[in-house]
């Protein structure tokens, strides 16, 4: 399979690198690994194998014949020639295109993730393997990923972070997932809040999903390939169980967070 | 022990140093799958369908690890880089610190360093021991580009960037014919690792 045409990012993602954060490295990964889980069941892989991340359009072209499958559970069998489209979701921030046995990529840690610093995005003009089977990566689950897609900005749960400057303030308003946002980080779009004057912090390790208000006062959310330490206050954190319909959320979503204990 | 959210948890850094048996030691917590340290602090994180606890006696065993013992201490690496001071602050570094670039250059290839721990990239060595002469802060704001093995200070670090990207310490050199960070071996250097640099000639 060739890439055609990519217009935002496409990225090779699988369930990322873990065991490597006191490196520096992000353990990276699908954005939304329930999205990957469901493309790579609807094509009869294993739960982690990698597929191709999506933010935007990309175009496909066949040049044997593989079967793929998205997160949606579309199905198809490519013939060599044939063109697929994964069209931008209204619903979703990202999407995921599976193919029959994994999506061959260097294994760099245990995964195949793309991580800027280590290989490049996908482009046109890239070849794309398969049947590889899944890497080497340890200790990853699926999350269950409740209520992912649209509609699903209500109610996101966070606990609040160990530096919880400006918690409550941050719980009880509403939030839009930023335009700014990638792989990185998430920057919500919302009040500007205050945070306790000349607190410099000593770097911190994070955490996908944690919440740092940098001195501007817009909070941004780690994401997979966010940095492993930051000298933001945490202000809070976002419930595992509620990461995957977080991120799934397209940009300009309404979100609002609820307290979890 | 505060919580990082549901999967993970973080404390106070423990006074140990021999860092390398204090992360296989945390690692091998039980539901624990990865662990990051910070000059503060020290993160666990648990694997996803794991709640987040550590039971009270394991933290307490850290206690035994916080004298040196040189029966299971991992021994210290020394290091030796070559590097070449042709940063592009290095001019300003030398007048915010009232001193010739010729003696940032002596006080900062004199001293010995050790790494306190890596962050903020892959390979990303925080490294201790800066003369305090040297103490200058970060850039008001970073630059889009720094480029690849750049050296550079801010506050009580030195640290060079293992990888191309924004960045906004001060620039003093280049490190030469050092990989510092192998997409096989991973980072090259690790917490505990002692640091020279040798100017180039």
């Amino acid at each position: 399979m060739i890439i055609k045409k990519i217009s935002g990012l496409a990225t090779v993602q699988d369930l990322g690198r873990v065991g490597y954060a006191s490196q520096g490295v992000p353990r990276g990964g699908a954005l939304c690994p329930v999205l990957l889980r469901r493309a790579n069941r609807a094509v009869g892989n294993e739960d982690g194998a990698a597929c191709i991340e999506v933010f935007g359009r990309l175009v496909v072209v066949a040049d044997a014949s593989v079967g793929i499958a998205t997160e949606r559970g579309e199905v198809a069998t490519l013939q060599s020639g044939e063109e697929y489209v994964v069209e931008p979701d209204a619903g979703l921030r990202v999407r995921y295109l599976a193919v029959g046995g994994g999506v061959a990529a260097p294994l760099v840690l245990g995964s195949r993730s793309t991580l800027v610093c280590f290989n490049d995005p996908l482009h046109a003009g890239s070849v794309i393997g398969a049947g590889v089977g899944v890497g080497a990566g340890v200790g990853v689950g699926v999350g269950v990923g409740v209520g992912v897609g649209a509609g699903a900005g209500a109610g996101v749960g966070v606990i609040a972070g160990p530096d919880a400057q400006g918690f409550d303030a941050f719980v009880s308003a509403t939030w839009r997932i930023g335009a700014a946002s990638n792989r990185m980080g998430t920057r919500l779009d919302g009040p500007t809040l205050a945070r306790a004057t000349g607190d410099v912090l000593p770097s911190s390790p994070t955490v996908i999903g944690a919440i740092q208000l940098p001195a501007g006062g817009s909070p941004i959310v780690i994401g997979p390939d966010g940095p492993t330490t930051g000298g933001y206050p945490i202000i809070a954190v976002i419930a595992r169980a509620h990461l995957d319909a977080f991120h799934a959320l397209p940009l300009g979503a309404s979100i609002a967070f609820t307290t979890q204990a | 022990m505060q919580r990082l959210g549901d999967g993970a948890l973080r404390m106070p850094r423990p006074k140990c140093d021999d860092v390398g048996a204090l992360l296989r030691v945390v690692r091998s917590w039980p539901g624990v799958v990865d662990a990051s340290i910070t000059e503060e602090w020290l993160a666990v994180y648990f694997a996803d369908d794991v709640e987040a606890h550590v039971e009270p006696s394991l933290i307490r065993s850290l206690d035994a690890l916080r004298v040196r013992d040189p029966r299971t201490r991992s021994p210290s690496r020394e290091i030796e880089i070559v590097v070449r001071y042709d940063g592009v602050d290095l001019e300003d570094v030398a007048r915010a610190c009232e001193m010739s670039v010729d003696r940032v250059i002596a006080l900062h290839s004199s001293a010995s360093y050790d790494v306190l721990f890596l962050g903020f990239m892959p390979g990303f060595a925080y490294l201790e021991g800066l003369p305090p002469e040297l103490e200058v802060s970060r850039l008001p704001s970073p630059r889009t580009h720094v480029p690849q093995n750049a050296l550079a200070i801010a506050g009580h670090y030195t640290g060079i960037y293992p990888f191309a990207s924004p960045g906004g310490w001060r620039l003093i050199g280049t490190a030469l014919d050092v990989v510092l960070f192998d997409s096989a071996r991973g980072a090259y250097l690790r917490a505990g690792d002692r640091v020279r640099f040798r100017q180039a000639r």
